[in-house]
């Protein structure tokens, strides 16, 4: 018995590949380069504090620190910037997809019939940019869980209530 | 009649007698460990007046100690009341805990040396919640452990609504037929084949930790001694440094071969239609109950040693309520081949796993030379230049090794499959097996780095309610092939995952 064609005709299933993706609400990049700046802060203290301690006062170590803390900057901003166009999700009518990545990229599938709830958080910075971010959690622990972060407020809820729905169905059954 | 013999349990009540033989047990270990270095002081430091004052506090810390756990049995109480177990305990500061007889998953007996003189058994119920909401009985009557079950069961079966009441009396009243049972030969040859560099580990801490406890109480300096023991060891001859090796290594395996007696003594699987059941332990017996539905997946491994004497290990891993762990794996060591085949088919009932055909990509293999072999190398290299000079070079030595190794390991992989499971076979030290059923899946992710994204090729993670498969360095029309299968599979299933 061959398991390819007892079973299955590849192409007759429902095709992740042929999705469109919806994208993030258009703050969602200024939330990302705000969080690149934040961490660029924290690198060039983190190298100030090194300096002061081992004691580097030269002008090759400062220059270096220098050299090295811009271009760390400036790819983590790149990488902020360009983040945006990357991430997207989309809803099936079983399932939520949801990709994201510039230099790694992933994405994810979690089926209506797995999620065990759905929350909305949002944190100051996303409170001021108008944002909200939608956790969806499963059994299979936190590396399975789905964080979308940078939905619009109405986004989310509409997402959240969909999802509520969706998996209420299917608990049901 | 059961009825009224049930009654009892309406009453509050106290554990057996025994119990305070246990409850004062803990309380002295705990003391010990917690004091042991007072202990000392007094044992080996000369009579004055200071070791007095040591003396003092150790007995008035120890009795108040001791007295309050004895009270803490009189003060410990268990009844049934309004469809709840309720627990009160505490001395000073009284908590009473309850929980719905509907949430109780399961209510586990052990019973260890002292239980058995006394007749007696600890009782544990395990309930659906958080880790926290466990309820230990310390000691009670055995008879009275199996009618609290019933019980229990018999109460919680009457709460349940109709519906689901036939399908639940059935799992209850299920009757388990003897799978196998771990011969005293066969532990002998596990305990053998036990990871015995792991109880080095373990002495290597213990002696590391004692020396420095000791150093602090005799206040000379014990590494001092130790190094000169091997200053003179040294000088004197290679053998004794030899011996000292074997020595350790001897010990480390009577640790690792008692602690698999301890464990696995009698190690008995017995399998239902709907569940399967463990019995093990030397001191402690231990009884593992496990619903079938609920396991996600099933590793087996073996390696050459284990292979040579013909048996594998089985891990079961049970979706988990919470992040208990352990508590949900059931494993079983020493498994025979014949076993481990009957084991797959009765946890999976229908398992035919052929062939799939699918390979990962061969790039694997000198990427994986890239970041684990050339890199640490070059590190190594850089490292340790200062210390050897030219001969530091050696160290690439091992970039060849780990292409052949990673070569093994390539060719190690392997993918199988039927209707409704996965199979991922790996590894050339350890080979494991991992069979898991497409629709207990959670989520599916499929994860590139910019080198595997520009040759359209990915890492896929399948996540479930016990633990996580990968499978590296797929193409990616095969990744989106076995994405849209298994999320199919998992989507127009009505069985539940667990």
């Amino acid at each position: 018995m061959d398991f390819n064609n007892d079973l299955i005709d590849w192409d007759s299933l429902p095709q992740v590949q042929e999705v469109t993706f919806k994208p993030l609400a258009t703050n969602y990049r200024l939330l990302s380069m705000i969080g690149a700046g934040f961490s660029s802060l924290f690198w060039a203290l983190v190298m100030l504090l090194s300096i002061i301690f081992i004691q580097l006062w030269e002008f090759f170590y400062l220059l270096l620190a220098i050299f090295i803390w811009v271009s760390l900057s400036s790819f983590l901003l790149l990488r902020a910037w360009k983040l945006y166009e990357f991430k997207g999700y989309a809803l099936r009518e079983h399932d939520i997809l949801y990709k994201s990545g510039w230099i790694w990229k992933r994405w994810v599938a979690v089926p209506y019939n797995r999620i065990q709830h759905v929350e909305i958080r949002r944190g100051p910075l996303e409170e001021m940019l108008d944002l909200r971010k939608l956790q969806i959690f499963t059994a299979g622990g936190a590396s399975s869980d789905l964080n979308i972060s940078g939905l619009a407020p109405d986004q989310a809820e509409q997402l959240r209530l969909f999802i509520s729905v969706k998996t209420g169905l299917d608990e049901e059954e | 009649m059961k009825k009224s013999r049930t009654e009892i349990f309406r009453e509050p009540r106290r554990q057996a007698k025994n119990a305070l033989i246990f409850i004062l047990l803990r309380t002295l270990s705990r003391l010990i460990s917690q004091l042991w270095p007072f202990l000392l002081i007094v044992l080996f430091s000369n009579p004055d007046y200071g070791s007095l004052f040591y003396i003092l506090i150790t007995v008035i810390i120890s009795s108040i100690v001791l007295i309050t756990s004895v009270i803490s049995y009189f003060r410990f109480y268990f009844y049934i009341a309004e469809n709840k177990l309720h627990i009160e305990q505490g001395v000073f500061r009284r908590s009473h805990s309850s929980v719905a007889l509907e949430r109780i998953q399961n209510v586990q007996t052990e019973d260890n040396l002292i239980h058995r003189f006394f007749k007696t058994v600890s009782v544990s119920v395990t309930t659906a919640g958080s880790k926290d909401s466990e309820f230990v009985i310390n000691s009670m009557d055995s008879e009275e452990a199996n009618l609290l079950r019933e019980y229990i069961m018999e109460l919680k079966r009457s709460l349940r609504p109709e519906s689901k009441q036939v399908e639940g009396q059935e799992a209850d009243q299920e009757s388990f037929v003897p799978l196998f049972q771990l011969s005293l030969g066969q532990l002998l040859k596990v305990g053998l084949s036990q990871n015995h560099f792991r109880a080095i580990g373990i002495i290597m801490g213990a002696v590391a930790y004692l020396l420095s406890q000791a150093q602090e109480i005799f206040r000379e300096d014990i590494f001092d001694w130790a190094y000169t023991l091997v200053g003179w060891t040294n000088q004197a001859d290679y053998l004794i440094i030899f011996l000292l090796v074997l020595i350790v290594f001897l010990i480390a395996m009577v640790i690792s071969m008692s602690s698999v007696f301890l464990n696995y003594f009698q190690l008995r699987v017995e399998m239902g239609f709907r569940q399967i059941r463990l019995k093990q332990g030397l001191i402690r017996r231990k009884e593992q109950t496990a619903q079938l539905r609920k396991i996600q997946i099933l590793d087996w491994s073996t390696n050459p040693v284990r292979r040579a004497m013909n048996f594998v290990t089985v891990i079961l891993q049970q979706a988990s309520s919470s992040s208990e762990g352990g508590q949900n794996t059931l494993y079983i060591p020493g498994c025979a081949e014949d076993y481990k085949e009957a084991l797959i088919q009765s946890v999976f009932k229908d398992i035919d796993l052929k062939p799939s055909g699918l390979s990962l990509h061969p790039s694997m293999i000198w990427r994986y030379t890239l970041f684990r072999g050339l890199i640490p190398a070059l590190i190594a290299v850089l490292a340790s230049y200062n210390l050897f000079g030219w001969y530091a070079l050696f160290f690439l030595i091992w970039v060849p090794l780990s292409y052949w190794i990673n070569r093994k390991v390539y060719h190690s992989w392997s993918i199988s499959w039927d209707r409704n499971h996965i199979g991922i076979n790996r590894g050339i030290w350890t080979y494991s097996v991992s069979i898991m059923p497409w629709f207990k899946i959670q989520s599916i992710e499929f994860k590139q780095s910019r080198f595997q994204h520009r040759r359209n090729l990915g890492n896929l993670w399948l996540y479930t309610a016990g633990g996580n498969l990968m499978i590296p360095y797929l193409r990616i029309e095969d990744a989106y092939k076995l994405q849209n299968l298994i999320l199919y599979k998992a989507e127009s299933t009505k069985k539940s995952w667990m």
